[in-house]
This record gives C-alpha cells, structure tokens and sequence, in this order.
C-alpha cells in the first residue's frame, strides 16, 4: 500500500485524536507528558464535526460555547468526530490558543505571547522557538493519545469512558 | 507579565547561544542577517498569529550546504512574469523583509538557526469579459477592412493571440506572498498557507532550491514515525477507525465508504 493510499486511509486519527482531546478536556483536564509538563485543555470554538456516512456529513458548530450545545451532543450520538476545532492548551506559565484541522494538523490562528519592538532576527527566533515548542507539545499530546490508541487493553477502558462521555452528553 | 517578557528574552538568548553553537554551522562561515529595517504588514509566521502547515526535513544537511544554498536560491529566485515569452506566471524566493528584493543569499535568509525566506507568487489573470469585448471589436474593424466576409481559422487565432499579448501588457500581475521558515536544528519547516496547491508547489520549490526532501506532518506520518519506534508499523497499518458512539455504525477503513453504507442513524440537518 502507497504512502499517499495510507494517508488518507489513517486519517480519522486526527478526528479521533481531536475527539478524544475533548473528551480529555471535559473529563480530566491535565494532560501529562514524559517530561512531567502537564497541560490543561480547554475546547473553544468553533469545531467542526464530521461522519464518513449518513446525509449530513459535516456539521460546523459555533457561539458562545458549542461544547455543551445540545447540537454537540446529536452529533457526537450520530457518531460524527472532530474534524477541526480550536482550543487552548494552558502550562504554568504560556497558553496557547490555536485551531487544529484533523486532516493535517494544519495550525491556523496560533496566538503566540507578543515579543514586543525587537529588533527581526530577535523576533523571529523568539517567535518560531515558540511556534516549535508548541509543535512539540501537540506531538507529545498525540504521542499519549497514540499510545493508548494502539494498546488493546488501554483503548477498551478509554473508549468506554469515551462512550459513556458521549451518552452523558445526550442528558439521558 | 514583566517577569514572563524577562524569562522569554533570557530563554531567547540561551536558545541562540546554543543554535550558534550547533557543529553543523560551526567553521562553515555563515553569519546572522544584518539588522535592517523592515516592513510590518501582518505575516503568519514573522507577525500576529500564526497560520501554516508543519513539514519535516526528513534528509540531513547535505555536505558543503553552503555554496550550493547560495546557488540554488539565485537560480530560484523570484522573477518577473516576462509577457513576451507568454508567462501568466511566476514562482520563486525573496527577501521576508522586502518582498521586491530577489537578490538572494545566505545572510539574507539565515537568522541563527534558522533559514526564513518567502515564496512569491504573481499572476496574470485576463477579464474573460473584456477580452471576448476587445477581440469582437477587433475582428469587427478587420472585417470593415476587409469590407465583409469572415475570417479564416488561422486569422481568427492570430487576433485572438494580439488581443490577448495587449491585454497582458496592461494588466498588472497579483501578488501574493508566503513566509515559510526551517530550524536546521530540528529539522522542521513551517510553511504560511494551509492551500494544498501552495503547499504543493512549495515543497516542490523547497526540494529543488535546498535538495533534501519534505514530509508533511499529517497524522499518519507522526503516527507512522511514533509507531516505527515503538515496533507498531504493522498494527498501524491494520488500525481500523473505532465508533465513539454506542449507537454508530462501524466504518470501514477506507478513505471513501461506500455511500450506500448508512444505518438507521442518519444525521439531521440541525
């Protein structure tokens, strides 16, 4: 099988990956990388949901707080996934608010802290060491998602906590 | 925020120390990008928030980088779109701080550890409208020259060519620019667009001016790279989609399913 073949085959792991960030931002908000850097999640909008089946594929969710919209709850129940969704990702000491697109990974909007009147070649290092450090957080983050994601034993306990989330979310 | 401001300068400066430090540019004689004034329009990568698609560099520095990158950025350089030679066209490199200047080299694109250039783009696009208008008017006056008849295939292209060579003359090209930028350290590029065609044409660009090659960090080549390590690839391959929904249907683990395959639970429109 092609690289290109496989690409989009593999491509619901970014939707599960970006599904399973939401639920870990609704249920058990730090998440802790190898190196002891814990991260909290917060999901913002919009976020676009999508389904590989059924009438309406893609359904775009926005306002004030599209998480707990009743909207979001059909969706998820029909079984739809993220396909791309903006959310804050806090440390101690830098948050950064971004979009992420499921597809790619493709970044859009990443607010990164302002380096002030600095002269370019300051700038731009202060600003792209940032925009990598970010990089490698999300890595990181979907790295834990990986490695439960590919472990039998831990995928059967995450996802039936991720099912009861979604059931939870119908209100019944 | 004083005190965060301070922590982001000092860890600035270490990062630079270190970068400056790396052996791969040690003795090789390049030297930071002289500090010049520049302009401020909002950028993705140098100014406001940042949009792009992340690649890596998947080949090493190849030896003597040096020369060959001074080369290859004077070759792919940006250049006006030439009407004469029927160009409705034209890709290449320039300066991240001066859009207008071509004049390519190292100490123009290497700011420490990293090499920060933009790609710009200019097209010519004609007004269908006006042109269909300026070649009726044109066939019109030739065949009041003529003193009636119609024109012959071969006439009809020839002012169809005129027409369209004069009305490329007076239009000016659009211009767009994209920022892109490479941390030789790490091995990662961060190109300003999300367009899968300025993506492509990029990293096309990217491989001819610098010679190694680039992979986009999709899901799946992350997943693939994490698997590798980890001795998964042959579980990633067969990794199927999981239904996050009690009540959804399987799907299959191919990239298109089968429309026809759809349960009791179709969406709504909502």
């Amino acid at each position: 099988m092609g690289v290109l073949e496989l690409i989009q085959q593999k491509s619901f792991l970014g939707r599960e990956f970006l599904t399973w960030l939401w639920w870990r931002a609704e249920c058990n908000k730090r998440i802790t990388c190898g190196d002891d850097a814990s991260f909290e999640v917060e999901i913002l909008g919009p976020i676009l949901l999508d389904a590989q089946y059924g009438d309406t594929r893609v359904l775009a969710l926005k306002g004030d707080s599209p998480t707990t919209s009743p909207e979001a709850a059909v969706a998820l129940i029909q079984g739809k996934k993220t396909k791309r969704m903006k959310f804050t990702l806090s440390t101690d000491q830098l948050d950064w608010t971004v979009t992420v697109d499921g597809e790619n990974f493709d970044i859009t909007g990443l607010s990164i802290p302002d380096p002030g009147r600095l002269p370019f070649e300051d700038r731009i290092n202060l600003r792209m060491e940032m925009v990598v450090h970010f990089e490698e957080v999300l890595q990181a983050i979907f790295e834990i998602f990986l490695e439960a994601r590919m472990d039998e034993n831990i995928w059967k306990v995450e996802l039936s906590a991720i099912q009861d989330w979604v059931r939870h979310k119908d209100g019944s | 925020m004083g005190d965060e401001y301070l922590g982001l300068v000092i860890q600035y400066h270490v990062l630079v120390g270190f970068l400056r430090a790396d052996p791969r540019l040690r003795g090789c004689g390049l030297s930071a990008n002289q500090p010049a004034e520049y302009g401020e329009d909002r950028m993705p990568l140098s100014m406001g928030v940042v949009t792009a698609r992340v690649w890596s560099v998947i080949d090493p520095l190849p030896s003597g980088f040096k020369e060959q990158f001074e080369r290859n950025l004077k070759r792919h350089a940006f250049r006006d779109i030439d009407p004469d030679k029927a160009e409705m066209q034209s890709l290449g490199w320039v300066n991240i701080r001066q859009l207008l200047d071509n004049r390519l080299n190292l100490d123009k694109v290497l700011y420490g550890g990293l090499i920060v250039l933009a790609l710009r783009i200019d097209k010519l696009v004609i007004n269908q409208k006006v042109f269909r208008a300026r070649l009726a008017e044109e066939t019109a006056g030739i065949l009041r020259e003529k003193k009636g008849g119609n024109l012959s295939r071969e006439e009809r292209l020839l002012v169809e060519d005129r027409v369209r060579m004069g009305l490329i003359r007076n239009t000016q090209p659009t211009t767009a620019v994209y920022e892109a930028s490479w941390d030789l350290q790490k091995g990662v590029v961060f190109f300003g667009t999300t367009s899968e065609r300025m993506n492509l044409a990029f990293s096309d660009l990217f491989t001819e001016t610098f010679q190694v090659s680039l992979e986009p960090r999709f899901p799946y080549m992350r997943a693939s790279r994490w698997a590798r390590k980890q001795g998964l690839e042959p579980e990633l391959v067969e990794l199927l989609p999981t239904p996050f929904s009690p009540a959804a249907p399987a799907v299959t683990n191919s990239p298109q399913p089968d429309p026809g395959h759809e349960s009791d639970l179709k969406s709504k429109e909502i």
